[in-house]
This record gives C-alpha cells, structure tokens and sequence, in this order.
C-alpha cells in the first residue's frame, strides 16, 4: 500500500494564497446592503440610502451608499454629500465625513465607509448640497457588539467537512490509500 | 462625454481576489501550453486522421485563444460594470449570468486546462501532483470510482438546474444583491456548476466517465434548453416585478423595473437557449464531418441487386 501524502511546500503555497485572498479587501468600498431610506425627496431631489451590513458591529466596516437622483430618477453627479453619525442619547457628533464618488465602485453612486463607534443607537444624518439647495434625511441604526469570528468553531465545521468528503470519495481510508497494483 | 455614460463606464471594481486567480490561471496556462509546445514542435506532423491521439493535436493555438477568451469574460463578468450595474439593472445581472454559465465555461473546457495547467507548475511541484493525480484518478482508486459516480451527466444536470431555479427564487435572489457573499457563491456556483455542465460537453481532462457518443451530448444540450427557456419565459411575460429590490433602486435611463425585467427574461430565454444550439450546431457538424471522412462503400456493396432489395443488409 503506498500513502499519497500532499507535499508541504503545496499546502503552505495553497494556504498562503487562501490567506491572501480572505485578506483582501476591495480596492474601492463596494456598495450593496440594505436600503434605508428610499427615494426620499430633498428640495428636487430624492436621496436613497444603503446601509452595509445592515446591522452595524462595534469596531467593525460600516458602509454607507448614497444615491442622489433628479425628479425624472436621472443621477445627479455633482452635489455635495456629508454624512454625520450622531449618538441618539447624548446629540454628540461621532462620525462626520463626505461621502463621493471617487471613493465608489459604482460611479453613479456617493459611498464612504468608516469604522463602527461602540454599542448604542445613533442616527445617521444625509446633508445633500447642490446650488442653492441644501436637505438632510436621517436614518436610525443600533451598532451590536462585536462578534469575533470563533475560528475553533470553524475550523472543527471545515475538518468536519474536509473529511466527509474524503470518506465519500476516498472510500474507508481518509488518507486516500490505494493499491500499489494502482500505479502500474 | 455625457457625465453618465463617463460614470458609467468608470465603474470597474477591481477585486483583487479575482484578479489574482485569473492572472494566475492565466500565466500557468500559458506557461504549460508553451511547454508542452516546445516538447511537441519536433515531433512529426501527421495527417488529420493520423493525428486524432497526438500530442500535436493537443498543443494548438484555438486551445489557448479559447482559454484567454474564457478568462476575458470571467474579468468582463465580475470586474466591469457588468457587475457592478448588475445591482440597478436587472438585465445587465442577466448578462452577467448568461457570461458565467455560458461563455465562459465551454471557452475554458474546449481548451482543455488540466493538462497545460500542470505543465505550467515548477518541474518538481509538477511531478509530485502528477503523481498524485494520477494514483487519485487511476481506474481502480475509490476517489475516482465516487468522484465518476458523483459526476454522472444525470446528477451534473439535476445540480444545474437546482442552482439555475434556485438562485431565481425572489428571496434568494434578493438576498444576492443586498449581500455580498451571498452574490459571490450565487455566481461561484452559476460558474462551477457551468463547468461541470459543459466537462461532460467538451470531453476535456480528467476523462474519467465513459465516452458519451456526440448524438448523447448533443442530447445533453439539447436537454438545458427548455429549463432555461421556460425561466426566461417566466420572466419576460410576468405581469409585475419578480425582484423587489429592484424597485426600490434609482433607475438608469427611461427603463421601468418592469421593462427592465421583461429584457432580463428575453436575454435568458433567446440568446440563453442560443448558446446552446450553437453548441449543438458545432457538434452537428463535427459528427457530419466524421461521417465525410469515412471512406466509400465500394459500388458492388451498395448498387448490386441484393443491395438495392435490402440497403444496409450484408450477406
């Protein structure tokens, strides 16, 4: 019997490009998540908001997207966009910064991201400014505390899965035994 | 330039994973398939019927222009605005869809990638994962005796059509565009269950099924058409919006969701299905073209009295 045993340097190799790409982050925020504000007007206007995740953790990405859309729903390209993270109970600023469109995936979109304040409820507060025209729309969010990745966990869930599926198509033996008579 | 077709047209989202996956690929490709050239070049040209099992017939300049052309649309799939347009328009997703399950995956299997892939490996990182691909899939190991029987057209076909129907489900549906993993197994699994669709198809390496006959694999195309043609229907003649969360997203241009959706539709239900008869078409003429090859039937066998009684039978 003669035991096919995968070489180091290639799970070292697989590993490393696994890790790398788990690591990886966008280059741009990318947007999606979920919609909290839909098309709500601000002067001529209508502002519709994203938030990803839609529940926020405590020290963790938060992303907001913005879309600024004219009343025939065309894109508006060229206003201002600020948004200020305010804490529910005490009034007091936490974030407070632009989002544009160069920081978007979707050029079509004003996107910023940030990380999360501690727990507690706040309010997101959307300035729009365009011309003469200045509006705010506000959403409210309740940032969770941090759930850390519990890696024991996945790791058992992944050897569990690893082997399930090497007994399924390695038959009894999980280290893929096969005859000598196999090689010749 | 109008302010948004230039945004339009700004919008790539360079993900580094992808990339990285698809410029190694590609380079391994290359690698192997320059090799493998290089090793072939001073072996003798045969004829074309001479050739059938030669290694010069493997090493072939439309083999690598197909692999590239895969990967162009996996790149033109998820980093173009394809992708990125994808969560406003719901027919630019189907486009997306239509490039993962369907371009791509034949491109990348007609070009054969096992064996080049390998020849694009180190030496000895090759040798080792040669040898041991080569004890996992020798004829009597279990691995290649589940993998065979996990892999049968039957089970590759029902795992297509459970991830085709399932992902146009509304909620999961909705749940790829407002997740982000969700959207990247949606498409990771359009494209593995692609692969594994058109394996069967294009014959490539690791032949460990048995030989299907042209005539079975034109059937098997044959049999992904009504499945993905009564999808596009659905869509394309659906009185309201299927997908909500495109109802609540600014729209580009002067298309309605519900316009929007019937487009999407067209796009699975005709040029979908079309990729298919193409498909079905080359394989036609392949067959026909097999059938020219074969040498003629001396006349005494199909003019002689007995012959013209009873064609076909032999005394």
């Amino acid at each position: 019997m003669k035991r096919f045993i995968v070489p180091w340097r290639v799970c070292v190799f697989v590993g490393g490009l696994l890790f790398l790409l788990l690591g990886i982050r966008p280059l741009h925020a990318h947007g999606g998540g979920e919609i909290k504000i839909a098309k709500e007007p601000v002067g001529p206007y209508k502002l519709t908001v994203w938030l990803n995740p839609p529940q926020p953790q405590a020290g963790k990405t938060m992303h907001i997207t913005v879309a600024v859309l004219a009343e025939d729903d065309s894109p508006i390209l060229d206003a201002a966009v600020f948004l200020e993270m305010v804490n529910h109970d005490t009034g007091q600023a936490i974030i407070a910064k632009p989002a544009t469109t160069e920081q978007s995936t979707n050029k079509l979109f004003y996107e910023t991201d940030f990380p999360a304040p501690e727990t507690g409820a706040y309010d997101i507060n959307i300035q729009l400014t365009k011309a003469d025209i200045n509006g705010q729309v506000t959403f409210s969010t309740e940032v969770q505390p941090a759930k850390n990745t519990n890696w024991l966990v996945v790791g058992f869930v992944s050897i569990g899965v690893v082997l399930a599926i090497a007994l399924f198509l390695g038959g009894r033996s999980v280290n893929l035994d096969i005859s000598e008579s196999g090689n010749q | 330039m109008d302010p948004v077709l230039k945004a339009i047209l700004s919008s790539w989202d360079w993900r580094v994973d992808v990339i990285i996956i698809l410029a190694v690929s590609g380079s391994l490709y290359m690698m192997g398939w320059g090799r493998l050239r290089k090793r072939t070049a001073s072996l003798p040209q045969l004829s074309h019927r001479q050739n059938r099992r030669s290694p010069n017939r493997l090493v072939v300049s439309w083999r690598l222009a197909a692999y590239l052309s895969g990967l162009f649309f996996i790149a033109l799939a998820l980093l173009s605005p394809i992708d990125v347009l994808g969560g406003q328009l719901f027919y630019f997703h189907m486009i997306q869809h239509l490039l993962l399950i369907m371009i791509a995956p034949p491109l990348l299997m007609v070009a054969n990638p096992m064996p080049f892939l390998l020849w694009g490996l180190p030496t000895r990182w090759r040798r080792r994962l040669g040898s041991g691909l080569g004890r996992l899939l020798h004829r009597k190991s279990t691995f290649r005796r589940r993998l065979r029987a996990a892999t049968t057209p039957g089970i590759v076909w029902m795992v297509w059509a459970v991830a085709l129907i399932g992902w146009h489900d509304p909620n999961a549906y909705n749940a790829a565009l407002s997740m982000e993993w969700v959207h990247d197994l949606e498409h990771l699994s359009f494209f593995l269950t692609g692969m594994l669709f058109w394996w069967h198809v294009t014959g490539a390496g690791p032949r460990i099924h048995k030989h299907i006959s042209p005539i079975g694999r034109i059937a098997f195309l044959l049999s992904a058409i009504p499945l993905n043609m009564m999808i596009g229907v659905a869509l394309a003649f659906a009185g309201e919006p299927i997908y909500t969360y495109y109802t609540a997203v600014p729209r580009i241009g002067s298309l309605s969701v519900i316009d929007d959706q019937r487009v999407g539709g067209f796009i699975m239900w005709v040029p979908g299905s079309m990729m298919y008869i193409i498909a079905v078409l080359i394989l036609a003429s392949q067959l026909l073209q097999g059938e020219e090859s074969k040498p003629a039937l001396p006349e005494s066998e199909w003019a002689g009295d007995e012959a013209l009684k009873a064609p076909g039978i032999r005394k």
